[in-house]
């Protein structure tokens, strides 16, 4: 097979014309290299070099030879390259940010995926802020993270994966509907629709302030037209769901929760008849730096689950 | 990585099993394990998972086999045409077939084609149709024969020649059927008369198969007991021993001893046959040695309709 080393013999050969020149500049021995293109020759069952008084000169057969033998050493290169890219997905530790849920509903399926099928790969969870996220990214203390659209740092690329919306969960059999007037229409897609100006006495399980989600449920209360009596407020958006599956409120609840995660508790979840309040979400990774291999994998992988848990649960 | 280790992995690849791996190499088992050490030390990875006594290569090793065959590719590609460009012969043609085409298509044309190209090494790669385009693919051969083209892009499916069907039904079914007009054609069967009788298919996924299946199915038959092989060699001789009939390809009747226990019959208002291809890469060179194998066979199968 074609090596580097009888490549440059050739080549040089074939510049300077002449053995003994190219051998000086090799800084071989002339028989020595003359042996070496012999055997060349031979294996290739041609010859590659015109040898007469004056000159060397190439064959056909020889100018393939250097045409073609390029494009192998390259081809060479580009398969090493590879290897390492496999090499790097045998082991090693993947580091996934998770924001702004602290929860992992929707990377489960994608981390057993990924976790079968390069089971060398340690990986690392760390369930933060978005900001965290965004932070740890920049650092290179994360790989890769699911996230909203960055909004402090351009060093971030952001590839959406799906959009997530606010669901108003309440129990029905709390107080607040024997008491009051509440409008519910039933809707052709998914779950009913509240009109959630009517909930304005009720009280609220929200999210603590510091989260982009309890700046969305704020938004919305406010454009309903009240300020929410807060009950509870909690930064476990599945706590929220359990203490208003339990009669203590109302909480607002990500859809995607009811997508790709499993609550159990029984409640009713309603649409809000506000302009849709979504959300973003996809996989957030540093500009500054190439995707790991394995990286680059978990990305493909999450993709597909993705794809396929909101194909199926699509309301 | 050198050559040698690139012929390593290929063979531990193709053997699945180091002790073979090495016998096949022709090297000791040690010998063999300190190469497979040395390559894992060079690349800081191993390469195999060793399951007992078997050893599979890992994705890195698979990596390196598939690049390995690549680059074998290239570089017999290039040994090709460096010959033709001199004007000489030798060099290595390997072709994917089915084992019968070996048997009786390739004979006299390998003859003949060993004499105009002397020091020409064939290398017929038998297997069943499946086999075939991922052969190509890989370039482990210059090209396969073929009645299923691929869709694949990377490859060209070359229509060669359409190949003529028989029916073939072994003599004690006592079956018959009035001799045909055209001289060459086989007595025209009705195929009512197979009935209640076995019939032998090759596997699901052969363009035969299909092709047997349809007929049966147009003519309302369910054939009494079927039998499914991989190689039509197989089914040939079955039907020879007259386990039940089949359709084979017409060169098998004009060159196989049959002596007598078997007929063979067309069918009325059909035209039984099937359309053969020769598949090989888009970027691939065809040598001289090459394409002088296809118009050979091209003409031999012309020949035979």
């Amino acid at each position: 097979m074609m090596n580097q080393r009888h490549f440059l013999y050739i080549r040089t050969i074939a510049e300077e014309r002449n053995f003994s020149r190219a051998a000086e500049k090799l800084y071989i021995s002339q028989p020595s290299l003359s042996q070496s293109v012999k055997r060349i020759e031979a294996q290739y069952g041609v010859p590659l070099f015109y040898r007469s008084r004056g000159a060397v000169v190439l064959t056909a057969a020889g100018e393939r030879y250097l045409q073609v033998g390029e494009k192998i050493l390259k081809k060479e290169q580009d398969i090493l390259f590879q290897v390492q890219q496999a090499r790097d997905l045998q082991r090693g530790r993947l580091r996934i940010g998770v924001a702004p849920y602290r929860d992992c509903n929707i990377l489960a399926p994608a981390v057993r995926a990924f976790q079968r099928q390069y089971p060398g790969i340690e990986i690392v969870l760390q369930e933060t802020g978005q900001t965290e996220a965004e932070n740890g990214l920049v650092a290179g203390n994360l790989d890769i993270a699911l996230g909203m659209p960055p909004r402090k740092s351009s060093n971030l690329d952001f590839e959406c994966l799906f959009h997530d919306r606010l669901l108003l969960s309440v129990s029905p059999a709390h107080w607040y509907f024997q008491v009051h007037q509440v409008q519910i229409k039933e809707s052709a897609e998914g779950y009913p629709v509240i009109h959630l100006a009517d909930m304005a006495q009720c009280d609220f399980i929200l999210l603590t302030n510091r989260q982009v989600l309890r700046n969305m449920e704020d938004d919305l209360c406010a454009e309903a037209g009240f300020s929410p009596h807060i009950v509870v407020e909690t930064k476990d958006v599945a706590a929220a769901h359990t203490m208003a599956a339990a009669g203590l409120g109302a909480a607002f609840l990500p859809e995607s929760f009811l997508r790709f995660g499993r609550l159990e508790a029984p409640i009713c979840y309603y649409q809000i008849d506000l302009p849709a309040h979504s959300i973003a979400l996809g996989i957030l990774r540093s500009l500054n730096q190439d995707f790991s291999p394995s990286a680059a994998r978990f990305a493909a992988i999450l993709r597909s689950t993705i794809q396929d848990i909101s194909g199926r649960n699509a309301p | 990585m050198t050559a040698q280790q690139y012929e390593t992995i290929i063979a531990i690849a193709q053997e699945g099993n180091l002790t073979r791996a090495a016998k096949k190499l022709g090297v000791a088992l040690p010998y063999l394990s300190k190469q497979v050490q040395q390559i894992e030390q060079e690349l800081g990875s191993p390469i195999l998972d060793r399951i007992g006594a078997n050893s599979r290569l890992n994705d890195v090793g698979k990596e390196i086999e598939q690049g390995a065959y690549e680059l074998r590719y290239m570089e017999h590609q290039l040994q090709q045409e460096m010959i033709d460009l001199m004007g000489k012969s030798g060099g290595v043609l390997s072709i994917g077939t089915s084992a019968y085409r070996s048997v009786y298509q390739f004979p006299e044309i390998l003859v003949q084609l060993s004499r105009k190209y002397k020091g020409i090494q064939i290398k017929l790669m038998e297997g069943p149709v499946e086999t075939m385009e991922p052969m190509a693919r890989q370039g482990i051969v210059d090209l396969a024969i073929t009645a299923a083209p691929s869709g694949h892009p990377a490859l060209v499916n070359r229509f060669l020649a359409t190949e003529e069907l028989v029916l073939a039904v072994p003599s004690h079914f006592g079956v018959c059927a009035p001799q045909s007009d055209g001289e060459d054609r086989c007595p025209e069967l009705d195929l009512r008369q197979l009935r209640d009788l076995p019939f032998l298919f090759l596997n699901e996924g052969a363009a035969l198969h299909q092709l047997a299946r349809g007929l049966l199915a147009d003519a309302h038959i369910r054939p009494a007991a079927c039998l499914e092989s991989k190689s039509l060699e197989t089914i040939y001789t079955l039907v020879r021993e007259g386990v039940g009939a089949a359709l084979l390809p017409r060169t098998m009747m004009r060159n196989g001893p049959e002596g007598g226990a078997l007929q063979f019959f067309s069918v009325k208002g059909r035209r039984l046959e099937r359309d053969i291809y020769a598949i090989y890469r888009a970027d691939s060179y065809l040598s001289l040695a090459c394409q002088e194998f296809l118009s050979l066979f091209q003409r031999s199968l012309e020949k035979a309709v």
